[in-house]
Order: structure tokens, then C-alpha cells, then sequence
């Protein structure tokens, strides 16, 4: 915190802010260590969960406070909130293909080749 | 979404290939990856803190914050290297050296991982370079006194893009380093 002492500065508030959100990520990483390798944490396909949700409240952190996003008007919001709705369709729309494949069976399934080949009439 | 594509390969080849990809992960040193989170978690806080003081006059502060990132980045990238170096000894990096030495159960898709962990990691340390040149230019740009109050839009741009940097890493470690 010497930067504070060093510098006081009518905005010591915002450095204060910084340095909170620095303590709750690091606090966090800890908890993400934590409930990865302690196997007391181990639910099974739960913990894939946890994973994510931690390293997205981790990243919102960052996106909102140390990026600034907070301070900024609404557009800023929509575009930061953008690139994370294409990502969730990549990944919706692709695992949506891949994780039900096997649950279709064989009889149900279309072939896509042969059906480019003979089209129905 | 240049990283957004090799997470998803990420996501369906771990989907597809559970076992192989968490022997693959177990292979990896997770403090050292915890260690570089650390590291690169403090340099997102230098960074704020630098873009702050920009905006605030305060050149000294600026200065320092900048080195301060500059250094952290520079520790983060030495680990990185160091992770690869013990990597090529346990002959864990494919194409180049592939001999594991322990017996692996699934070891085609073993190696899919690594494939996946050099590409991702990789390309990360790649844009940590490019941050850390644009870092070195920004110190010498603020000693000479060129940010204040008006000016600091340099600063506060490249800050942005080493946030999104360590947001990729936030993601990339757990991913990465702690599938068990």
C-alpha cells in the first residue's frame, strides 16, 4: 500500500478499490487451487462447475474493475458483453453437436453425405 | 475468438477423451502454473495502478508501475520458459520430443492434449512478448514526460489488452493445469 502513503491523492478511493479486488483474486486463485486438488472438494463432473464459475468471477473482476468497464456508459457494457455472447455460442452450438451424437440412435441418424448424394423427391 | 476457437477444441477433446486429457494434466507442475496466476494477477494490479496515476500526473508513480509490470511479466514469461524446458527433459512436447517416461494409458490422445496446452500457452506467452515491448515503449514515452490528466490514451489501451491477456490466463490455468 505504499503507493498511497507515498502519493495521497484526492482519488486514494480508487487505489483503495484496486488493491481490495487484487486481495478477492488472489483469495480466489487460492480457493481454485483449493478445490481442484484437495480431494475432500471432489464431486465428480461437479467440479468442472466450480472451476468455471470461480474463473469467471475471477475475470468479471478484472473486466469490471480493472478494466473500468464499472465507470463507463452502457454502450461499453454492451460491446464488453459481446465478445462473451459469441464465445458462448461457439461453445453452446458446437458441444450441443458433440454431446448429443451418442445419444441419437444409429436408425435416427441422417447421413449427411448420402443424402447430398440421392436427394428425395 | 482467436482463442475462443482453441477453447472450444479444448472443451470437445476433453469431453471426448476425459482420462487421457487428465493424465496429460497430471503430467504438468500446477504450483508453477499457480505461481505465474500470482504473478500475472499482481501485474494486472500494476497495470491499473499505472493507468491510474497516468490519468492523475504523477509521472514517478507512473514510472514505476510501469516496471513493476515490465518486471512481472518478464517472471511470468521465465517460469513459462522454464515449464517448457521441463517439459522437453520428460520428453512431454510432441513433434519435437515425444518420449514420455512414464507408461501412458491413452498416449495418441495424451499427446492431443499436450498439442492443445503447447497451442494455447504458447500463443498466450506470444501476446505476453508483444505486452511486454509495448510496456518498454510506454516507459520510455513516460519519462520523457508524454501522459498527463489530457493525454494517456496509450497507457490506458495497452493496459486493456494486458487485462484481456490475464483474463485468458484466468481461464487457460484451471483448464489447463487442474483437470483431475
Amino acid at each position: 500500500m505504499s503507493e498511497e502513503i507515498d502519493h495521497p491523492d484526492p482519488h486514494g478511493e480508487h487505489t483503495r478499490t484496486l488493491f481490495v479486488v487484487y486481495f478477492w483474486l488472489m483469495a480466489l486463485l487460492v480457493l481454485t487451487v483449493l478445490t481442484a486438488l484437495v480431494p475432500w472438494f471432489h464431486v465428480g463432473s461437479l467440479n468442472i462447475v466450480i472451476a468455471m464459475a470461480i474463473a469467471v468471477t475471477k475475470a468479471a473482476m478484472v473486466v469490471w474493475i480493472f478494466m473500468h468497464v464499472k465507470y463507463s456508459g452502457k454502450l461499453i457494457w454492451v460491446f464488453a458483453s459481446a465478445a462473451f455472447v459469441w464465445l458462448g455460442i461457439l461453445l453452446v452450438f458446437t458441444l450441443a453437436d458433440y454431446m448429443s451424437r451418442a445419444r441419437i440412435p444409429k436408425s435416427a441418424r441422417i447421413d449427411a453425405p448420402a443424402a447430398l448424394v440421392e436427394p428425395h423427391h | 475468438m482467436f482463442f475462443g476457437g482453441l477453447f472450444t477444441a479444448l472443451t470437445v477433446y476433453r469431453y471426448w477423451f476425459p482420462e487421457a486429457f487428465r493424465s496429460g494434466s497430471e503430467e504438468l507442475k500446477w504450483y508453477l502454473g499457480a505461481i505465474n496466476t500470482a504473478v500475472l494477477l499482481t501485474s494486472s494490479l500494476t497495470v491499473a495502478l499505472a493507468v491510474h496515476y497516468s490519468a492523475e500526473d504523477n509521472r514517478d508513480a507512473l514510472v514505476r508501475n510501469l516496471i513493476y509490470t515490465a518486471v512481472l511479466g518478464s517472471v511470468f514469461l521465465g517460469i513459462k520458459f522454464f515449464e517448457y524446458y521441463v517439459d522437453y527433459r520428460e520428453g512431454l512436447i510432441p513433434v519435437l520430443h515425444w518420449a514420455p517416461h512414464r507408461p501412458l494409458a491413452d498416449p495418441q490422445h495424451v499427446k492431443m492434449y499436450f498439442v492443445l496446452y503447447f497451442s494455447m500457452t504458447g500463443l498466450h506467452a506470444t501476446h505476453m512478448v508483444i505486452g511486454l515491448g509495448l510496456f518498454l515503449w510506454l516507459l520510455v514515452r513516460a519519462r520523457r514526460g508524454e501522459f498527463s490528466r489530457e493525454y494517456n490514451t496509450p497507457v490506458e489501451v495497452v493496459g486493456l489488452y494486458w487485462h484481456f491477456v490475464d483474463v485468458v490466463w484466468i481461464f487457460l490455468f484451471p483448464l489447463l493445469y487442474l483437470i483431475r
